[in-house]
């Protein structure tokens, strides 16, 4: 090998000038292209991703989607919107995405924002919980029209879905907090109240259920950015007792998605599925939005790419929480999609929707 | 019959075609065969490797536009590439090695190399594969 190299090396230096220019010039290119592969940039790239299946039911031969509602309903073609980020991308990579209005960038600091791992776990509890209060408000808007649908459920604790590496709080993520200086918490209000009311350097417990077991913690609030924070994200986490629950439902064990802006999407679908008339008119439907139990449809990220993608997959009908719809309709003039773009702010507003009632 | 009428150069392919046959021919000195071929694979996948990268890479910022078949199409091209590098280096390393050979020294590897990256039978054989792994596996 080393032969070859001293017989390259001597090859170069007999060359003509011209010859030599061109070796040099495309060995600088052979390493600026090595370079900008192997370089890393401080950026997150977020691309336009892919529709997923949410419910189906027993009428539908193929099973496809994250729940099975045990009807023979129609589930209707709903979809949730899905889009791709990319945590620290190649320069390479970060070069081509600027080819593209459709696709975002935004810095990333490794020291403080998730890496890419803890972002797979947040994005698995966020579906989990996010599946839960689907179910939750799916069932219970279905029970006004069909008393025989019932949910049962209770609430188990609020759910760490991330903790910031400034944290002191001893949380790990997959923690349900239940208790706070050892008095119940009923849910996320009730915590954020009793959280505000302990003084910023005063030490205090969290009663924690870690691996089925439940365990007495230590935390302190840390000041960060001037506030006094204990730098975690908690969601409020139910049980749903099946045994309890009619219609019954399976959740599958394939997931495909991550997060929680799923939530209004896979509540709808589910709603359709457990009611016998099919209130989508079998319309292409999908979304962006949270849902929390009580209805409410949250904001989420990535609302730009979402549209594009239900704009490439033509869907007839767009649902977008109302804080998000500015920047959709902006980026849903800008692309000219022939969708119906429709802001809602509770799930209530997406029967209402689809029903006609208040909307073209 | 007119003597000074040249006879006409084959074309790049039957010449490429000639050449490699030519050098499979030659009995080389112990070592050099699996040398060159070692070597000769190593380098081409070093001149590859940034492309082969950067087709990874393209197709994760850009997958969401369905690229996959021409991802697959790309990947394709690379090997054929890949495959002509890596003959063209394993001759010219083989004549560093042994450069009383003769014969050896007559092979033009450009030719060796143009002809390997349009081998028909890597071609069909390397795009059955990609097809089987790329539409059947992992679809």
């Amino acid at each position: 090998m080393i032969k070859y190299l001293k017989s390259l090396l001597n090859k170069f230096t007999q060359a003509t000038l011209g010859k030599k220019i061109i070796t040099m010039v495309l060995m600088i290119v052979y390493i600026a292209m090595l370079f900008s592969v192997a370089i890393k940039v401080n950026i997150e790239v977020v691309t336009p991703g892919t529709l997923n299946r949410t419910a189906y039911t027993l009428s539908d031969t193929q099973e496809v989607g994250v729940i099975k509602i045990e009807t023979e309903n129609k589930s209707g073609n709903i979809y949730t919107v899905g889009v791709y980020s990319h945590l620290r991308v190649s320069l390479f990579q970060y070069l081509i995405s600027n080819f593209s209005k459709h696709i975002s960038q935004k810095a990333y600091n490794p020291k403080l924002d998730l890496s890419n791992k803890e972002e797979i776990i947040r994005g698995e509890i966020h579906r989990d919980f996010s599946l839960i209060h689907a179910l939750i408000v799916a069932y219970e808007e279905a029970s006004k029209v069909n008393d025989t649908i019932h949910i049962e459920y209770e609430f188990k604790g609020l759910i760490v879905s991330a903790v910031l590496s400034y944290s002191k709080s001893g949380l790990v993520p997959g923690d349900y907090i239940t208790h706070i200086n050892g008095v119940k918490i009923e849910n996320l209000n009730d915590f954020q109240n009793k959280l505000a009311a302990i003084y910023h350097d005063k030490a205090f417990t969290l009663t924690i259920i870690r691996n089925n077991e439940t365990k007495t913690i230590s935390a302190q609030k840390v000041l960060h950015d001037e506030k006094y924070k204990l730098g975690f994200e908690a969601s409020e986490y139910y049980i749903i007792d099946r045994e309890k629950t009619t219609p019954q439902f399976k959740i599958s064990e394939k997931m495909p998605s991550l997060g929680s802006s799923g939530g209004a999407m896979t509540a709808l679908a589910i709603y359709n599925a457990l009611l016998n008339e099919d209130i989508t008119k079998n319309k292409r439907i999908t979304g962006t939005g949270t849902i929390n139990i009580s209805g409410e449809v949250g904001n989420i990220g990535g609302v730009q790419q979402k549209i594009v993608t239900a704009a490439m997959y033509n869907v007839e009908i767009f649902f977008v929480d109302s804080i998000d719809y500015n920047e959709a309709k902006t980026k849903y003039d800008e692309i000219h999609a022939g969708f119906q773009l429709i802001p809602v702010a509770t799930f209530a507003d997406i029967i209402q929707a689809l029903r006609g009632e208040g909307h073209e | 019959m007119n003597e000074n009428i040249k006879k006409k150069e084959p074309n790049f392919w039957v010449r490429g075609k000639r050449e490699t046959k030519n050098f499979y021919a030659i009995e080389l000195l112990p070592g050099v065969n699996i040398k060159s071929f070692l070597f000769g694979l190593l380098v081409a996948a070093v001149l590859i490797l940034p492309l082969g990268i950067m087709i990874f890479q393209y197709l994760i910022i850009y997958g969401y536009l369905g690229v996959f078949r021409i991802y697959l199409l790309l990947i394709w091209v690379s090997l054929l590439l890949f495959n002509g590098l890596s003959n063209y280096f394993t001759v010219k390393i083989a004549q560093v090695y042994d450069p009383n050979n003769h014969r050896l020294q007559s092979v033009n590897a450009k030719y060796v190399f143009f002809y390997n990256c349009l081998s028909i039978g890597f071609a069909i054989f390397t795009l059955l594969v990609i097809i089987f792994l790329g539409l059947v596996v992992f679809v």
